[in-house]
């Protein structure tokens, strides 16, 4: 930290250097977006620091869409391209896309983010729990190339998010939808599931794939606590078949994932709720995890004795997968430094009040149970 | 424990001395590092030459209170760690720092030169919260800065940032 403060001056005009005033407006995320704007019109000082705060995260949505009220909290973006300047684009260090339209390409120019590390991939609620999106992958290169889209073609992220997987389509309704390069160098790729696709059966999503990531080192399927509370219940029952209560992920694609990639770990992020409904009251947070491996493994092995006969270009066994498999509670995503770089303040905040509520869910469900056992 | 509490002694830039328990004074990282590099020269008084009575005054009754709770990493980066953190000012802080403008600033730019984090955290919400909901030109007065664009440039930001207005 700078020790250095300028020397005392008259009472009444001390001014905060530059360092404190980046603290403070650091505060205002992408929930604040009118006050970084009133800041940014303050003075050269004030809107040196306001201006890359508030182009960090560029958020667009298309010009139509089904809204929901889901939609209706979430920050609007413009989509008029014509005030976006090379310098503005600069700052630009995450781009999220809601799903993709026609009429939305058709708006876009292309453009080019520099110093983008985040490519943030939004499946829109209207799109997504569709049956007729779950369509069958194919495997290996797709037949045709279509035109890719203006606004992701010429960009080279780090980290890409996809969001509400699971249950739908990819950003772009039609495969493929990322080029090739966009892949390039792509080092960790988030899937953000809702936690009600948790309880649901084995999905597949619209999802094409390069023959190769050759970046790829990460992959984090995140169970999102927050998604399930804001979305309905998960239907958990104690009807259910044993398995059936272990919350699914979409071993399919993961699989894809890992044989595109020479060197990747698969991180499978969870909050204890996400496994201790009712049935699992009894199951330790690890007990469970290690049961979810074996789900998720004994899938892949199917998954790819079926991926054996179509000629995989790098062959890999279950061994591999199982030593690639780990999992990670919720509050270690979030200690890792990186990944909280990836989401704005709200997001983590959103994250820590689900899990403290969930915590505090279970101990209260585990008091009912000590005191229902003593009674008998 | 019958063991006598161990003190250092704080120099003001008004030359006033504070005798303080060194578990109050650790709060700062700075004086920390200071009374390690003094080891047990006892009685020599650290000099604060950027800190009046009256801030320091204020800042103990905060370390005071603090003096329990675990010291934050060394090596934590400030922003990130503070994002960290829930958005919500502790009820004790709120009330204390409940203080007029300068006072304000001046415990910023103490916690600052102290470097206490967790201080510095609670002082820059507090502004960040005066912020919200006001005009460029009433952030201009809170701040003590005169407007230094010219009227073309600042039509040319309002159109750049237009997007973001409500």
């Amino acid at each position: 930290m700078d020790l250095e403060v300028k020397p005392s001056s008259p009472p009444n005009h001390r001014t905060l250097p530059s360092e404190i005033i980046h603290q403070i407006l650091s505060y205002f995320c992408i929930q604040d977006l009118s006050t970084l704007s009133d800041c940014s019109l303050v003075s050269r000082q004030f809107n040196g620091i306001a201006t890359p705060l508030l182009w960090r995260w560029l958020y667009l949505k298309p010009p139509t869409t089904i809204h929901t009220e889901q939609d209706a909290q979430e920050p609007s973006h413009q989509t008029k391209t014509e005030n976006w300047t090379v310098d503005l684009l600069k700052h630009v260090k995450i781009l999220s896309i809601s799903t993709h339209q026609e009429n939305w390409c058709a708006h876009s120019k292309i453009i080019s983010l520099p110093n983008l590390e985040v490519l943030r991939l939004k499946v829109h609620s209207e799109l997504s729990g569709r049956s007729e999106y779950h369509h069958e992958l194919n495997f290996g290169q797709p037949e045709h190339d279509p035109q890719p889209c203006p606004l992701v073609k010429n960009l080279k992220p780090k980290v890409i998010i996809w969001e509400r997987t699971g249950y739908s389509s990819l950003c772009l309704d039609e495969a493929p939808s990322l080029p090739t390069s966009v892949w390039s160098h792509v080092e960790t790729l988030i899937f953000l599931a809702s936690s009600i696709d948790a309880g649901t059966r084995h999905t597949r999503c619209n999802f094409s794939l390069p023959k190769e990531i050759p970046k790829l080192k990460k992959i984090y399927w995140i169970y999102d606590p927050v998604s399930t509370y804001r979305d309905e219940e998960v239907h958990w029952s104690d009807q259910e078949p044993f398995w059936s209560s272990i919350p699914k992920l979409d071993t399919w694609v993961l699989l894809n994932v890992i044989l595109r990639s020479p060197r990747c770990d698969i991180d499978i992020v969870n909050l204890r709720s996400t496994v201790l409904r009712r049935r699992h009251l009894r199951d330790s947070f690890t007990e469970t995890q290690k049961l979810m491996k074996i789900q998720i493994l004994n899938e892949m092995g199917y998954e790819l004795e079926g991926a054996m006969d179509q000629d995989f270009i790098i062959p890999k066994d279950m061994k591999y997968c199982s030593e690639h498999l780990s999992f990670l509670s919720m509050a270690e995503f979030i200690a890792e430094k990186d990944a909280r770089g990836w989401f704005e303040p709200f997001e983590v905040r959103a994250w820590q009040d689900a899990m403290y509520e969930a915590e505090s869910g279970t101990e209260e469900e585990r008091e009912k149970m000590h005191d229902q056992s003593l009674k008998e | 424990m019958a063991e006598k509490k161990q003190t250092v002694i704080l120099q003001t830039s008004d030359d006033e001395q504070f005798t303080v328990e060194k578990v109050v004074a650790e709060r700062s990282a700075m004086i920390k590092s200071m009374m390690e590099d003094l080891g047990d020269q006892e009685g020599q008084a650290i000099p604060l030459p950027n800190v009046s009575s009256s801030v320091l005054t204020k800042i103990l009754e905060y370390c005071d209170h603090h003096k329990t709770e675990p010291l934050p990493a060394p090596d934590a980066n400030d922003a990130d760690d503070s994002r960290r953190k829930t958005s919500e000012i502790g009820e004790w802080d709120s009330r204390w720092i409940q203080v007029d403008q300068e006072m304000l600033f001046e415990i910023i730019l103490a916690a600052n030169y102290l470097d206490i984090k967790p201080l510095l955290d609670v002082g820059c919400k507090t502004v960040a919260n005066m912020i919200k909901g006001k005009t460029p030109e009433e952030i201009r007065k809170l701040f003590n800065i005169t407007n230094d664009f010219t009227p073309e440039e600042e039509e040319q930001i309002r159109k750049e940032n237009e997007w973001a207005e409500e």
